[in-house]
């Protein structure tokens, strides 16, 4: 019997399941759907190839070794979908497999009562970052030599973005470059930047935190590492180990150790390119300045808004024809304020709404700046539990008076001027 | 319960971005980003978002005579009825947003049974770019002329990376959303000649290009002046294919008697037929093959309901001339068929509609520009080019 807080090193049992590390996030989503616990299974499926990955809910427990092997090109949106079309998991158990940002998701949408959480069980994979795949493919061809069709995996490994290909006689080759040095460089490769900035690693927020650090010694490349994050957690893992879908042991001291130091050095590595990132924004006016300028880009497509996975409101504020007037394009810088406004505080630095701009608006740049800005001052920490936002905090009647002494009616004055 | 994605085209503009339709049960209920098009990198506007709403609105069902239901035989004797005419009396209105299989049955239905004399296309456009969309990452200035970065705006995602790239996007046309985003603009809301400052920064340039519609025709021939690689933009997104198929913009002649016209189209724009509103009464026959009801419908004697785009799997041809899949994501409502298969029928078989390699095949060995493509190679992600000489 496991429970919360326990980390084994496990494996699947079964010899359809050709997964990442001994399989055992497909085993256990599988042994999820075939025992019971969830009706569905919302899983991740390689599309035309290896850079190209999909969601699929997959009910049938024998279709789930389809869904086997990693996809690091992918950021699937996953909550958004549970929200939108599986009816927030209201009516059906479902089964997740989570990055950081999908596990983050899930609980910002939770909390506002769009997604039942007690019907989801979310398995987390740790994860070091993602890399779009029109870029990955560019950065193959072009860093590493190597054509994008050629390569059958990749990951990214020790600080290295890694590749595994078939070279022109048929052998198999690897080769790796340093992440951060991919990313130094002008041409803009390497992970997403929100990927860049990321500081969830590990999504204990999940019901299980699996991953390939920490596995060391015999089972290095044939186990995952999975910590046990919640109850529910711990059900699925002891329930798939007592019919034999998975083995597990206990993990090798030193495993722990190397996974402590891993994950450490990414989330250093997030906190320098956030402090980087940030700075390039500027500060008080300048800021706001820069924020106004890229953003005359918009075009009020909205993409923004279908893909943030916070967003839910069936009447947008931005629509409404009294705040932002309709038919402007650009539309008027109210459009941003009310979304930074209205989602600033909870905004889990998807990074969606800039990749996902007809225009390049560095819209989660914009956003994650703010959010890390609230957190400060308010203390919510969006993502990892389901505390409430603060909506808003102003003692009214000191805020006024101490706007009146001031002698000035302009806002952006009394509170953003440094 | 069933959820998937189903890998597509955008059904609105020329662009030919990918995206994922979600089908749940059979259904397309919404849009997913499709990351791995190397068009767009799963980046959509507004009409993209929406591409799932384009195969639900105002759908016709069954055939109609008169506005009334009748059986599909019925219809197609009805229709039939439009070869009665001479060549010199028909009419024929192709949408430009046909696949490429779907177009070309379609122009050889016109032109080998029908012998019709007059053959377009609406909405469509002329000229072939001698630029892809990856020229724009590697010009240093960029002639825009008109308001190109709205009309296909995943298109005019691709200029910020001239300037990003430290390039100049010039600008001439009517004041515009593209005229703000220019670092050189001249407002003028009709144009013959380019500007000298304009002229001058196109001649000192190393890898310029000119950005334009497809159916500007004063952008057009002022752009056939300069030395500079050319990006034709088309607003539909299988106008490109209507254009190495030799097919022209529609006009309605005045000895038209019988019309027959493909009203393929996604909602939000209906307002390409208005032009051809007004004739629509002097007409003795219209037969119209329609997804959607729109007001041509409403007007037709014979009403042959159609799959609308993304119900019938085939190609389309971006305006850089890129082939891509477009992949059946539903099924078409109620008797709704196949456009190839309505042509079929029409053709009493002459053409095999099933096999869209097949047509595919066919138009290859009928156009020369498709002639260097591998139909296999149209499945990759990247798609295949055709090539016009």
């Amino acid at each position: 019997m496991t429970s919360k807080g326990d980390m084994v090193y496990a494996w699947t049992t079964s010899c359809d399941i050709k997964g990442e590390c001994g399989g055992a996030v497909t085993s256990l989503l599988q042994h999820a759907l075939a025992s019971g616990m969830v009706d569905g299974v919302l899983a991740v499926c390689r599309g035309a190839d290896l850079y190209d990955a999909k969601l699929k809910l997959i009910t049938d427990p024998a279709e789930m070794p389809k869904s086997a092997g990693s996809l690091h090109c992918g950021t699937l949106l996953s909550a958004k979908m549970v929200k939108k079309y599986l009816g927030g998991a209201k009516e059906m158990k479902v089964a997740v497999p989570v990055k950081g940002c999908d596990a983050m998701a899930f609980y910002e949408l939770a909390k506002r009562q769009q997604i039942n959480l007690d019907n989801v069980i979310l398995i987390g994979l740790n994860c070091g970052g993602t890399v779009s795949p029109i870029i990955a493919r560019e950065m193959i061809a072009e860093k590493y030599g190597v054509s994008p069709d050629a390569v059958f995996k990749e990951e990214i490994d020790k600080g290295q973005f890694i590749i595994e290909y078939t070279d022109e006689n048929g052998a198999h080759q690897h080769k790796g470059i340093s992440i951060e040095k991919l990313e130094e460089e002008p041409e803009g490769y390497g992970r997403r930047l929100n990927c860049q900035r990321c500081k969830c690693k590990v999504p204990r927020q999940a019901d299980l935190a699996c991953g390939n650090w920490g596995v060391f010694g015999e089972k290095a490349g044939k186990a995952t590492f999975v910590e046990i994050c919640s109850e529910k957690g711990a059900a699925l893992l002891d329930s798939a180990v007592s019919v034999g879908a998975v083995a597990t042991c206990v993990p090798e001291p030193k495993g722990l150790e190397i996974r402590g130091k891993v994950e450490n050095a990414m989330l250093k590595l997030g906190e320098r390119y956030r402090a980087h990132q940030f700075a390039e924004l500027g500060t008080g006016r300048e800021r706001l300045e820069k924020i106004m300028k890229l953003s005359s880009r918009c075009i009020a497509c909205r993409a923004c808004i279908e893909n943030c996975p916070v967003c839910y409101c069936v009447e947008c504020s931005t629509a409404k024809p009294h705040l932002v007037r309709p038919d402007q394009v650009p539309p008027d810088f109210m459009f941003h304020l009310i979304r930074f406004a209205h989602i600033a505080d909870s905004c889990i630095n998807c990074g969606q709404c800039q990749e996902l701009c007809p225009m390049d608006i560095p819209n989660a740049l914009f956003m994650h700046a703010q959010q890390v800005e609230l957190e400060k001052m308010f203390g919510h920490k969006p993502g990892y539990d389901m505390t409430l936002p603060v909506l808003s905090y102003a003692e009214e009647g000191e805020e006024r008076a101490r706007l009146n002494a001031t002698g000035s009616d302009m806002i952006f004055d009394n509170v953003f001027k440094e | 319960m069933e959820l998937k994605y189903v890998t597509t085209i955008c059904p609105y503009c020329g662009t030919g971005c990918g995206l994922n339709l979600i089908v749940m049960d059979g259904k397309a209920v919404g849009v997913a980003p499709y990351h791995r098009s190397p068009v767009g990198s799963g980046k959509l506007c507004t009409r993209g978002l929406h591409a799932a709403a384009a195969l639900a609105e105002w759908r016709i069902e069954e055939p109609l005579i008169g506005g009334q239901p009748v059986e599909w035989d019925a219809a197609i004797a009805e229709a039939k009825k439009i070869a009665n005419y001479q060549g010199d009396e028909i009419a024929v209105a192709i949408s430009s947003r046909l696949t490429n299989e779907a177009m070309f049955l379609v122009a050889s239905f016109a032109r080998e049974i029908l012998g019709a004399a007059n053959i377009g296309i609406v909405y469509g456009g002329t000229g072939a770019s001698t630029a892809k969309i990856v020229d724009f990452g590697k010009a240093d200035v960029v002639l825009l002329i008109g308001d190109v970065m709205k009309k296909l705006p995943i298109t005019g995602n691709k200029l910020y990376h001239v300037q990003k790239n430290g390039g100049k996007l010039l600008y001439l046309g009517p004041q515009s959303y593209t005229a703000v985003q220019a670092d050189v603009v001249v407002i003028a809301d009709e144009y013959t000649e380019l500007p000298t400052e304009l002229a001058d920064a196109i001649a000192a340039a190393k890898n310029p290009v000119v950005a334009y519609l497809a159916n500007d025709a004063a952008a057009s021939a002022i752009a056939a002046r300069l030395s500079a690689k050319t990006a034709i933009l088309y607003d539909t997104n299988n106008g490109r294919a209507a254009t190495a198929l030799g097919l022209g913009s529609f006009v309605l002649g005045e000895k038209t008697k019988a019309l027959f016209i493909i009203t393929e189209t996604p909602e939000m724009e209906e307002d390409i037929y208005a032009t051809l509103m007004p004739s629509l009464a002097n007409l003795e026959l219209i037969v119209a093959v329609a997804s959607n009801a729109t007001y041509i419908s409403d007007a037709a004697t014979v009403v042959l309901p159609a799959a609308a785009s993304n119900e019938y799997p085939g190609t389309v041809t971006s305006w850089e001339g890129r082939v891509q899949k477009v992949r059946a994501a539903s099924a078409a409502p109620g008797g709704a068929k196949c456009p190839c298969e309505i042509i079929s029928l029409l053709a009493d078989g002459k053409y095999a509609w099933e096999d869209k390699a097949k047509i595919f095949a066919d138009l290859v060995a009928a156009v020369p520009a498709y002639g260097q493509i591998v139909y296999e190679e149209i499945e990759k992600p990247e798609g295949a080019f055709i090539k016009e000489a």
